[in-house]
C-alpha cells in the first residue's frame, strides 16, 4: 500500500487492552462488562486506515473461529485483528450487488466458512440493500440469529424468523423467545407447515414493504432440510419456493454447502436459481 | 350464478367463489378431521350475514352444539334467542318417525323461516339405521331431493368408509351436488411419521373448483385452509 494510504496516528499508552473472556465463560456464568472504547487505543507505529476503521468501530466480541492464545488468561499486548468478515463481506457485497434480477441465487460456501458468509449475506441485504427479509432457520435457533445480527450492529427485526430446528429439538419458546416475527415449526421434515409460515410471511412484509424497499428470503441452509427429508420432496419443496420468490418478487438466497457439491439435489438446486456463487 | 360463501378462509377460493346457491355439499372425513367445525362455521357465516339458518344434529344435543360453537368464538345462543338459528336434534333410534318427520317438517320449517342455510351433522347415522341398501338409497335420494327443492345451500357431513375416500355407504357421493373430502394424511419424512389435515374439493357440479389437495388447520376460530400452500 502506497505511502499516501498510510498514516502516523498518536499513540496513547493506555492500559493494556484486557482480551474478553466472556467466550470462555458457560452458560449461567457471570460475564465479564466489555471494555470501553477508550481502553482500546493501541497500536505501534503506522496504521493503515483499514486498521484505522477497525478502531473507530464499536466493541464486539471476538470472531468465533478465533484462537485464545496461551492459556487465556493472561492479559494480551497485541495488535488488534483486522476485521476477518471484511474480506467475505467485500467479496458478498460485490457478488450480490451485481444482478439483482438474478433471482433467486444459490452461494455454494464451505461448512467452516458458511457463519462468516451467512453474516455478510445478511450485512449486504440488510445494512447495504436496506432490505427487509425472512431468513428459513434451519442451521441455528431464531435466537441465534437474533443474537448474531446484535453484534454485529444489525436490526434483528428487519427480519422474520422461521425457526424448524427449536421445537424439534425439544425446547418450548418462552418469554422473550416467542416473538411476533419468529414463527416456529415443528418438525425440519414438516415442508407443509413451512410452506404455509413462508407463504404467509412473504405476504406480511410484501404488505408492509414501502416504497421501492424490497424483501428478500434467506434459505440457511438446504443441508439442514436434507437430513429429514427425501431428494424428491425437498426438490419439490424449493421449486415450489424458488416460483414463489419470483412471483412475489422475494430476492432469494439459497445457502448450498461445498461438501455436498456435485450431489444430486445441489445440482437440481442450482438449475432453479439464476446464478450460483462459489465463495 | 349466485354462490354462498362458505365462511372458511381459504375454501371459497377452491370453489370458484363459493358454493353455488341451493347446492347441497357432502363433507366427509374420519374422525377428527373437523366435519361438524365446518358445519358449524357454514352456519356461522350465514348468522352473522343476518341469514335464517337450520343446523339439524343427529349426535350431539343442543347445548353440547352451543358449547361446541363457543370454544371458536362463536355465540350462537345470541342468534337462537333472536330466532335467526334453529337447533333440532333427530332421534335416530325411530329412523322411521325420524325420516318422516324430516320429510314433513323440514320443508315447512325451511319455507316458514326463511331458511337459506342447513346443516345436517351427520348424515351417516341416519343411512346406518336402514337394513338394506335399497332402502337406504331410495330414503337418501328422497331426502336430498326434499332438500333441493326448498332452495337452501345445506352442508351435510358424513363419516367415511374404511378406504378413507368414500362415505360410509358410497351413496351419498352420487346423491349430493357438491363434495368435500377431509383426510388426515400420514406423512413419512426424517424420523417420524406425522398427519396432516388436508381437503380435496372432488366434485361441485355446474362449477370450476380446484382439483388440488390443500393443507387446512382446525384454529381457535375456525376452519383455515391454506389453499395457497402444497401439501407435501
Amino acid at each position: 500500500m502506497g505511502e499516501e494510504n498510510q498514516q502516523k496516528i498518536k499513540v496513547e499508552k493506555a492500559k493494556p487492552h484486557k482480551f474478553s473472556l466472556n467466550i470462555l465463560k458457560g452458560p449461567g456464568e457471570e460475564r465479564e462488562p466489555e471494555p470501553a472504547l477508550e481502553e482500546k487505543k493501541i497500536m505501534v507505529g503506522t496504521v493503515t486506515p483499514q486498521i484505522k476503521t477497525v478502531l473507530s468501530e464499536p466493541p464486539r466480541e471476538p470472531p468465533l473461529s478465533t484462537v485464545v492464545e496461551g492459556d487465556g488468561l493472561t492479559e494480551s499486548k497485541g495488535i488488534p485483528e483486522p476485521d476477518p468478515d471484511a474480506e467475505i463481506y467485500q467479496k458478498v457485497r460485490d457478488e450480490l450487488s451485481r444482478n439483482l434480477l438474478e433471482n433467486p441465487v444459490s452461494i455454494t460456501v464451505k461448512s467452516t466458512e458458511l457463519l462468516k458468509v451467512d453474516l455478510a449475506v445478511l450485512r449486504t441485504l440488510i445494512e447495504k440493500n436496506k432490505m427487509k427479509g425472512i431468513v428459513i432457520c434451519g442451521d441455528r435457533p431464531a435466537t441465534g440469529y437474533i443474537k448474531l445480527l446484535r453484534s454485529r450492529g444489525l436490526d434483528p427485526d428487519a427480519v422474520y424468523y422461521i425457526d424448524v430446528i427449536t421445537l424439534f429439538s425439544g425446547h418450548n419458546p418462552t418469554g422473550d423467545e416467542k416473538k411476533p416475527n419468529v414463527a416456529f415449526i415443528n418438525n425440519p421434515s414438516d415442508l407443509t407447515s413451512l410452506d404455509i409460515a413462508l407463504t404467509q410471511a412473504i405476504e406480511r412484509l410484501n404488505k408492509e414493504t414501502v416504497g421501492e424497499e424490497k424483501v428478500f428470503l434467506l434459505l440457511d441452509c438446504l443441508a439442514s432440510l436434507q437430513l429429514y427429508n427425501t431428494h424428491t420432496r425437498l426438490g419439490m419443496f424449493v421449486h415450489n419456493l424458488t416460483t414463489k420468490l419470483k412471483i412475489h418478487d422475494v430476492y432469494g438466497v439459497i445457502f448450498l454447502l461445498e461438501e455436498n457439491k456435485g450431489s444430486v439435489l445441489s445440482s437440481t438446486i442450482q438449475t432453479f436459481c439464476d446464478r450460483n456463487i462459489a465463495l | 350464478m349466485i354462490r354462498v360463501s362458505t365462511g372458511i378462509e381459504g375454501l371459497n377460493e377452491m370453489v370458484n367463489g363459493g358454493i353455488p346457491a341451493g347446492h347441497t355439499v357432502l363433507v366427509m372425513g374420519p374422525a377428527g378431521a373437523g366435519k361438524t367445525t365446518c358445519a358449524l362455521h357454514f352456519i356461522w357465516d350465514g348468522l352473522v350475514k343476518d341469514e335464517s339458518c337450520l343446523f339439524i344434529s343427529l349426535e350431539e344435543d343442543e347445548q353440547k352444539i352451543l358449547k361446541t360453537a363457543a370454544r371458536y368464538g362463536w355465540d350462537f345462543q345470541r342468534y337462537v334467542d333472536k330466532g335467526t338459528l334453529l337447533l333440532l336434534k333427530l332421534d335416530v333410534f325411530d329412523i322411521s318417525a325420524t325420516m318422516a318427520r324430516l320429510k314433513s317438517e323440514m320443508p315447512k320449517l325451511i319455507d316458514s323461516n326463511s331458511v337459506s342455510r342447513v346443516a345436517i351433522d351427520p348424515f351417516t347415522l341416519l343411512e346406518i339405521m336402514y337394513e338394506t341398501d335399497h332402502d337406504r338409497r331410495v330414503q337418501t335420494f328422497e331426502l336430498c331431493n326434499i332438500i333441493s327443492k326448498t332452495g337452501a345451500t345445506t352442508m351435510v357431513t358424513s363419516e367415511v368408509g374404511k378406504d378413507g375416500r368414500s362415505s360410509w355407504f358410497g351413496l351419498m357421493e352420487y346423491v349430493v351436488d357438491g363434495v368435500m373430502l377431509l383426510r388426515t394424511t400420514p406423512i413419512t419424512g426424517g424420523s417420524e411419521d406425522r398427519m396432516v389435515f388436508t381437503i380435496w374439493v372432488t366434485k361441485m357440479r355446474w362449477s370450476n373448483h380446484s382439483k388440488e389437495i390443500k393443507p387446512y388447520d382446525i384454529t381457535e376460530k375456525g376452519i383455515i385452509i391454506h389453499s395457497k400452500s402444497a401439501v407435501y
